[in-house]
């Protein structure tokens, strides 16, 4: 037989025999059970914290400050119309559901009342709520 | 049958599998054994081979994001998830390695294979045709040896494995040749 014929043969027979004697080395059932808990646990805590807005951006919301006259002219307690709200996203509380969000929205939208007066009939009803929920 | 872990998806997603945390069960099942198997031909040690199949899953599970699926003919090489796991495989080894220094002898023994009690003789034969292989891998180098190990044990494909290793298809192909050649020649060494 020729050199390079005995050198193809031996390298069919090595190919052969590796691929019958090299054998795939198969973990325990109560390894592969241990570690798919684990990766599911995994999967989970990933699913939450992509949830949560830690794997987004958050968006810069731009609030123009108002001029030095609009500013002197404005009640130091009817601040509400400066202030951003942020709804979702970063926000994942358990305490903030979607309503709540959008009750927070509609009571941010109203103008609070000028008088004396008014806001001190708000403050009572909003005392007596908290306590009613307490 | 095997138990589910209760995270597997329910196929409502029209997000492929391999981008979805929720499905990644199924792509672990199906290739646990062949991580399992290319980490313990690499490190040689039940106990090792189970930490570093762990770390790979879970460093695929919270690197999904990164993976691209790319074929052969798209110029870089396949990159199919089998390949990317086993990329990340290679890496979570080596970086065994380097922590102990050791280089990977793999006992037939360690490796657990049943034997078969109907045929003693046979056993004992085929026991020590599997010794002789083991030896004979054991002795290459060890870009040999793993181009060995995906061919013969992941039954990987020269693109597969040429993702794999980082070296082109007439790399690997050169790989297996010269491996095989000294295993044949080894192999045959024994028989005499």
């Amino acid at each position: 037989m020729p050199f390079d014929a005995q050198l193809v043969e031996a390298i069919r027979l090595a190919a052969t025999r590796l691929a019958h004697d090299l054998v795939r080395v198969h973990p325990s059932f109560r390894f592969e059970e241990r570690l798919a808990v684990r990766l599911g646990e995994a999967a989970r805590a990933m699913r939450l914290r992509a949830a949560a807005g830690s794997l987004g951006s958050a968006t810069p919301v731009p609030l123009r400050a108002p001029s030095p006259a609009v500013a002197a002219s404005l009640d130091p307690l009817d601040a509400h119309s400066v202030r951003p709200l942020l709804v979702g996203g970063a926000l994942t509380s358990a305490a903030l559901s979607l309503a709540g969000a959008a009750w927070m929205a509609w009571r941010r939208s109203r103008p609070a009342p000028r008088s004396p007066m008014a806001r001190a009939v708000r403050a009572a009803r909003e005392a007596r709520l908290v306590r009613g929920l307490s | 049958m095997r138990r589910s872990s209760g995270w597997t998806g329910t196929g409502r997603s029209s997000k492929p599998a391999r981008r979805d945390p929720e499905r990644f069960d199924a792509l672990y099942r199906r290739y646990l054994a062949q991580v399992r198997s290319y980490a313990y031909y690499e490190l040689g040690d039940h106990h090792d081979a189970e930490d570093a199949t762990e770390r790979t899953f879970l460093a695929a599970l919270t690197n999904l994001d990164a993976f691209e699926e790319r074929r052969p003919d798209d110029g870089d090489g396949a990159s199919t998830f089998r390949v990317w796991l086993i990329r990340i495989a290679r890496n979570v080894v080596a970086n065994e390695r380097r922590g102990r220094r050791r280089h990977p002898v793999a006992p037939l023994e360690a490796a657990g294979f049943a034997a078969d009690t109907a045929d003693v003789e046979a056993e004992v034969v085929r026991r020590d045709e599997m010794s002789a292989a083991w030896r004979a891998i054991g002795r290459l180098p060890a870009d040999r040896r793993r181009a060995v190990v995906l061919r013969f044990v992941d039954e990987m494909s020269t693109p597969e494995i040429a993702g794999v290793l980082g070296r082109s298809e007439g790399a690997v192909r050169v790989l297996l040749h010269r491996a095989l050649r000294s295993i044949g020649r080894e192999l045959g060494d024994d028989r005499r």
